[in-house]
């Protein structure tokens, strides 16, 4: 639809918007410009400096980590999305049996939160005492090296395990929407199955795979939580490492060389962001035709239960395993160290009747459900402006709600604690959940514009049209077509930020205050101060919320879809 | 009809002094008694106050049960008062109060921590002068005087001492047997620990690099040289060291105090301190510069030096009491006729930075 006329509602609408997002986007990100050039914390007197970045880049150390951060970003890219782009056309494409079991194992996959997955990993690869070793041990006859998960190899095995998901997300959907008949057709021509793959399904859906790649390699350049846990041990220091080290360990914050290194990070992801965006130009995949056509799927033959076993591998690996390990720690006295009468239940006594507990499930739930209901109102009408009209300033919406995913979460929440410390509004955001859940809805723009576009680009243009014929005006045709139509899509969205908002803890890690205390924070600290059980605890109630969640947006999606059809 | 003598006799005495001048004064308050009424005074002045601002945000480092039982009897003590948390690290609690006052944002009022976080806040001008009563209270000992630093900070305000981290050595009993057991910092450096030690990182602030700077004071720098030559494991967070230790994943764990002990204290460990003495890492709280609710803050501070207050944080095996004589939980031990290793303040802001910046050395960036 078009959004012309110098003064009509959409136009209005649409600039209204553009702004509204331009001001959360860009506010936050320039206090890290501003933190880069200023000598001291913020509010604190100083002047304009370059010496954090001579402080940066003065030292060899700082190259060393670059290095660090670019070559294990690469390595799990690669990983991950070979993995995913697999796991994606097996599930969209083919006739690997219990798809939908697939699907949903990787969603909860990616709804698990990321610090009790790691500690998992520690209790599973650690070299001497590690479950898995000791099993290896103990059924090889002979010996191997044991495997660490402190190091390299850990490093990215953890992470490839974490970023799977995420990016089966972006990828997935081009590959349902990919047109079929171009397979049929190759099938019909006396094309094997490799051959329609490498070159039917990849050439086609080229664009979409260089896309995900770069929005993965992006991911792993500001990954912080695996590094932090693991990287120390093996002397391995990246970007994001250094930038919490500036901040958190010395006796005095050293903010200029911290927001120095955030800048070179942010500049660095945002013209990978820019290359993707340009390499798709207006179109979002352009193999995705909208057309709703439901090819035959691919007949794996006597491979589909292999295929099957290889994806559910790697469910259980990334899902069942840890959370397995993580409920085994969770009832022992001492995690991981076997003993007489080594379980217990007195944990789960202890923390259940902790108040502290419930008052971050409380404030947990209300964010994240305030995150999913606003961010998705608000992507849903960015996306709509993007795909749906020809508004001058929708390259520029685009543009903007891409930049989140640019933006550590670590740079996101410094740039908000900056913005909220020194902000000229009468009263105080600092420490709010109201600051928390701003910050995630930036920060999880880039999932629900993505869920949203994808949506929309399925919805023919021609509904919309008939419903102006017939004289409904724009407003009618949103609320009356547009809006039942999205329905599924914004349901999805709206788990998938729920989900979001609830384990995220780098953008909220400096923001929370003792009144905004969430499950995410509430880990990490329990974690810190050693009530290893406590964290576990919470972390497994987070996944069974978020599962209890899931399950109801599924039947409230179904219901607005069957109420859409009728 | 016998006359009563007594009371006549003591009429005679009394008229007998009054007539040669002399005089019957009240009898004079004891230090203790006077100190009682003060306290008592200020209490209830501080109390009313308190209640006004109804609650008090407390930045802490403590683990949760022991912040929950003294939050259960400070509020039986004084009711209408309550507490707000905000859990984490030393020093990202210090970061975010350095960026709360120069923002003009305050949230915190308090923080009991480390005196190397709260004595580098009191030189930078950032806390509220505070004497807590109790820590003035006749005939109380203490291991370290609570206002020991009065004078180095030379009538500015001063952190105030509440207890003590001692940092010591933990093993795994069943890969260090009895006769092998290190007892000196030395001993490490026997061929039989390399790889197997896992010690808090010098290069960040904490209980590694207090350590690091009693090896250097006593060994020499030469000795950090021969330490790192042993293959050592850094790590920088205490309960993935203490599970790690726990789990016999290492033999040793170097820069750990007895609250990291403690929750893996059931499976085979044993934490002592080394020969060359104790480092001692005080626990200090301060008042935060401009904190919202000042009177309720000091009402809970001067509460953690009582008897109560003492006893809970021993019990909880969170620190060693600054009360002797406290109630003490293992692996607490008494400090009493040990070699206690205290860094002056001089040292722990100046020096322990240094070290920070030495370690580099050896231990890379």
């Amino acid at each position: 639809m078009a959004i012309k006329g110098r003064v009509s509602l959409p136009r209005v609408l649409s600039i209204c918007l553009l702004l509204l997002v331009a001001v959360m986007v860009l506010y936050p990100l320039g206090m890290v410009f501003y933190g880069s050039v200023w000598s001291s914390s913020p509010g604190a007197p100083g002047h304009f400096t370059l010496k954090g970045y001579v402080e940066a880049y003065g030292q060899a150390h700082t190259y060393a980590l670059l290095g660090n951060t670019f070559i294990l970003a690469v390595i799990r890219t690669v990983f991950s999305v070979a993995i995913a782009v697999l796991l994606a056309w097996l599930v969209t494409r083919t006739n690997v049996p219990h798809r939908n079991f697939l699907e949903l194992g990787l969603l909860f996959v990616f709804f698990m939160p990321l610090l009790p997955r790691v500690v998992a990993w520690i209790l599973l690869l650690s070299p001497r005492t590690g479950l898995i070793n000791v099993f290896l041990r103990n059924i090889l006859p002979f010996d191997i090296p044991a495997l660490n998960v402190f190091s390299y190899g850990g490093i990215i095995w953890v992470g490839v395990l974490s970023w799977v998901p995420i990016l089966y997300i972006f990828v997935a959907p081009a590959f349902r929407a990919m047109d079929g008949r171009l397979e049929d057709a190759a099938r019909m021509s006396g094309a094997g199955l490799f051959a329609t793959v490498t070159r039917i399904n990849l050439p086609l859906l080229a664009p979409a795979i260089l896309a995900t790649t770069v929005l993965g390699f992006v991911r792993m350049m500001e990954s912080f939580t695996i590094e932090a846990m693991l990287g120390i041990r093996a002397k391995i220091y990246v970007l994001t490492t250094q930038i919490y080290g500036y901040i958190v360990y010395p006796d005095l914050p050293d903010y200029p060389p911290a927001m120095a290194l955030a800048v070179t990070l942010l500049v660095l992801t945002f013209a990978l962001v820019v290359f993707q965006w340009r390499l798709l130009g207006q179109k979002h995949y352009p193999t995705v035709t909208g057309r709703g056509f439901q090819a035959r799927p691919v007949d794996l033959r006597r491979s589909r239960w292999p295929a099957f076993a290889a994806a559910f591998l790697f469910i259980a690996l990334s899902m069942f395993l840890p959370l397995g390990v993580l409920l085994w720690a969770s009832v022992m006295k001492v995690p991981g160290v076997f003993m007489d009468d080594m379980y217990t239940l007195a944990h789960y006594r202890a923390t259940l009747n902790d108040p502290t507990l419930w008052t971050a499930v409380k404030n947990s739930v209300l964010m994240a459900m305030a995150v999913a209901s606003i961010g998705m109102v608000l992507c849903g009408l960015m996306s709509y402006i993007v795909v749906k009209t020809r508004f001058f300033g929708r390259r520029a919406l685009d543009l903007i709600s891409w930049i989140p995913w640019a933006v550590p979460g670590i740079v996101l929440a410094l740039g908000f604690l900056w913005a909220a410390l020194l902000s000229p509004l009468p009263f105080t955001l600092y420490g709010t959940l109201t600051l928390m859940s701003l910050c995630l809805i930036i920060k999880g723009m880039p999932l629900g514009t993505r869920t949203m576009s994808s949506t929309l680009v399925q919805i023919s243009d021609e509904l919309e049209e008939a419903a102006r014929i017939h004289g409904a005006s724009w407003s009618q045709t949103f609320v009356r077509v547009v809006l039942p139509l999205l329905a599924h899509g914004f349901a999805a969205g709206w788990i998938l930020l729920f989900a979001f908002a609830l384990k995220e803890l780098d953008a909220v890690i400096m923001l929370a205050g003792p009144q905004s205390s969430v499950i995410s924070t509430q880990i990490f600290s329990w974690w810190q101060l050693g009530h290893f059980q406590a964290a576990a605890i919470l972390g497994l109630l987070e996944s069974v919320l978020i599962t209890i969640f899931f399950l109801a947006a599924q039947l409230l999606s179904r219901h607005l879809a069957i109420r859409a059809e009728v | 009809m016998r006359r009563p003598v007594a009371p006549v006799a003591m009429m005679v005495l009394f008229g007998l002094a009054a007539s040669s001048g002399v005089t019957f004064a009240a009898a004079k308050p004891s230090p203790h008694e006077k100190w009682a009424a003060e306290f008592k005074k200020w209490e209830t002045e501080t109390y009313q106050a308190a209640k006004q601002e109804g609650k008090a945000v407390w930045y802490s480092v403590d683990p949760k049960a022991t912040e929950e039982s003294l939050i259960e009897a400070f509020r039986k003590k004084y009711p209408g008062i309550s507490l707000e948390r905000q859990a984490g690290r030393g020093s990202e609690l210090g970061a975010k109060i350095r960026t709360e006052q120069d923002a003009g944002r305050i949230v915190a009022d308090f923080y009991p921590v480390a005196s190397s976080v709260t004595r580098t806040l009191a030189a930078e001008g950032r806390i509220e002068h505070f004497i807590p009563p109790l820590a003035t209270e006749p005939g109380v000992r203490w291991y370290v005087d609570p206002l020991v630093d009065q004078k180095e900070f030379s009538g500015k305000p001063f952190p105030f001492v509440l207890g003590h981290s001692p940092i010591g050595i933990m093993i795994n009993t069943q890969l260090v047997p009895p006769d092998k057991e290190p007892k000196s910092w030395k001993d490490l450096l026997d061929p039989q620990w390399k790889g197997k030690i896992i010690f808090h990182d010098p290069r960040v602030g904490g209980y590694g690099n207090r350590t690091w700077f009693s090896m250097k004071a006593i060994h020499g720098e030469e000795f950090w040289k021969r330490l790192v030559a042993q293959d050592l494991v850094v790590d920088r967070q205490y309960n993935l060291m203490a599970m790690g230790v726990a789990r016999g994943e290492y033999s040793i764990g170097v820069g750990v105090s007895p609250r990291e002990v403690a929750p893996v204290e059931s499976a085979p460990v044993k934490f002592y301190t080394a020969a060359e003495g104790t480092p001692l890492t005080v626990a200090t709280a301060i008042l935060v510069k401009g904190g919202p609710h000042p009177n309720a803050a000091k009402l809970f501070l001067n509460f953690l030096l009582s008897k109560e207050a003492q006893d809970i944080l021993g019990k909880s095996g969170a620190r060693t009491p600054n009360r002797a004589g406290s109630q003490l939980r293992s692996p607490l031990q008494n400090l009493e006729g040990q070699k206690l290793l205290i860094t002056s303040v001089a040292e722990e802001i100046k020096g322990l930075s240094q070290v920070q910046q030495d370690a580099k050395k050896y231990l890379g960036k």
